[in-house]
């Protein structure tokens, strides 16, 4: 309660213009922020790029925020909105738009975060990242980040139902799916246990 | 473990070292601060507006799009004196054009009407380029300006949005003017081979692009990755051929 209160006084004074204030905001957030779009994304390079959009689309819509709400939640959904843009521009990419000859990186997926994943043994999270985006998204808001159902449902904008049956969708298909590798390395004799 | 807890764990694990760079904050600020000082990057629309608005103003009537439209093919003396060129005029014609087909006419009304008090603005503000320099004004001016920037940018988010979306739906129309310039600049049997090449790669999007747009190249097999690597570089040499 009392860290919310603090968010609400930083708020107050960025908008008096006080850009020092918007800085300690930024410091206390920035980690969450980061790690929510990395994983989301799987792009390690174009990741500080879109935290960067994001305090600045942040700090363009400060007017617009109630303090009634609660801060972190409030960036997020910031967060969330950026994200879904920058996947629409690759999707545009990767549909053979015609600036097609600049990068093809629609296509490629981050082969050092690919590698790295691998290299720290994460098939959970492998598993995760095959799932649909729209459960990808609850998924990490929910244990990455620990948000609540119910901010949850506020972050994204949609009813607090909607988010339970996408919490219960992706943790049905993760449990299918882990067993199947479980019983796979039980036969090898080996596994991780 | 239950799959929760693990969960919690992975991520946390996967995520420990992840940070943003040192530097990150600094930059940040530093793009705020030029942007707050009025001299942030123009944003497309904020430029067409202006240019829109000033050249609005001095015919003196205001009274609505049609008139305008005649008006900036009438006026291209205008046009030079502020900077600007014919070409200019003409995506400015078809940007206009596009809101007017996106917007209801009250919200073009209200658009137009707030780019009107813009360009009232610029006309008493612009320097002999057209461009309007925030920064050096009045405080009172400068918050006027800021305000009618301020209730514009809905405007501008929206016909942002709405011109994204619209380059996603043009990808018909994109393999439809690429077969096109194939057919004409490349053999017969070389427009064969592109065509087939095109389908491949639609193959294979098909394959790795969910219905949510996600990507996921690692559903394809190490044979599909190969050719897909394989397609992909010829079909990129033919569209460099084709100028594209």
């Amino acid at each position: 309660m009392r860290a919310e209160h603090e968010y609400i006084e930083l708020v107050a004074l960025t908008r008096a213009g006080d850009d020092e204030a918007y800085g300690e905001l930024y410091e206390r957030t920035v980690t969450d922020v980061y790690r929510t779009v990395r994983f989301l994304i799987n792009h390690v390079s174009d990741t500080e790029d879109l935290v960067q959009d994001i305090y600045i689309q942040a700090y363009r819509s400060l007017d617009r925020y109630d303090a009634k709400r609660a801060f972190r939640p409030w960036l997020m959904g910031i967060t969330m909105r950026q994200v879904k843009n920058y996947r629409r521009r690759k999707l545009t990419q990767i549909r053979f738009n015609k600036r097609i000859e600049k990068s093809d990186s629609g296509l490629e997926v981050d082969f050092s975060v690919d590698l790295i994943s691998k290299l720290a043994h994460q098939p959970l999270l492998d598993q995760v990242r095959r799932l649909p985006y729209k459960l990808q998204q609850v998924v990490t808001l929910h244990y990455l980040n620990e948000y609540t159902q119910e901010e949850i449902a506020l972050i994204l904008d949609i009813p607090l139902g909607t988010v339970k049956s996408r919490i219960h969708a992706a943790l049905g298909k993760l449990r299918q799916k882990t067993s199947v590798i479980h019983s796979f390395e039980k036969r090898k004799g080996g596994g991780l246990a | 473990m239950k799959l929760e807890d693990e969960l919690r764990s992975a991520y946390r694990q996967e995520t420990m070292k992840w940070s943003n760079s040192p530097g990150g904050k600094e930059n940040m600020l530093k793009a705020i601060r030029s942007r707050s000082r009025g001299n942030r990057r123009p944003r497309k629309w904020l430029v067409a507006a202006i240019i829109a608005a000033v050249l609005i103003i001095p015919t003196g009537a205001y009274a609505g799009y049609t008139y305008l439209a005649d008006d900036i093919y009438g006026s291209e003396q205008n046009i030079r004196v502020l900077g600007g060129t014919a070409d200019d005029y003409n995506r400015l014609e078809a940007k206009l054009q596009e809101a007017k087909a996106h917007f209801s006419d009250h919200e073009f009304t209200q658009y137009m009407s707030l780019l009107k008090q813009l360009g009232q603005m610029a006309l008493a503000h612009a320097d002999p380029q057209g461009e309007l320099h925030p920064e050096q004004w009045s405080t009172v001016d400068q918050e006027k300006y800021n305000q009618l920037v301020a209730s514009l940018e809905p405007f501008f988010e929206r016909l942002e949005n709405a011109s994204e979306q619209k380059e996603m739906m043009d990808r018909e129309q994109f393999r439809t003017e690429t077969y096109k310039a194939a057919e004409e600049r490349l053999s017969k049997e070389e427009f064969i081979e592109f065509q087939a090449l095109f389908e491949n790669m639609e193959k294979y999007e098909a394959i790795v692009v969910d219905k949510d747009g996600s990507i996921h190249e690692e559903q394809l097999s190490v044979e599909q990755k190969k050719d897909l690597d394989h397609v992909r570089e010829k079909f990129y040499s033919y569209l460099r051929q084709l100028g594209l």
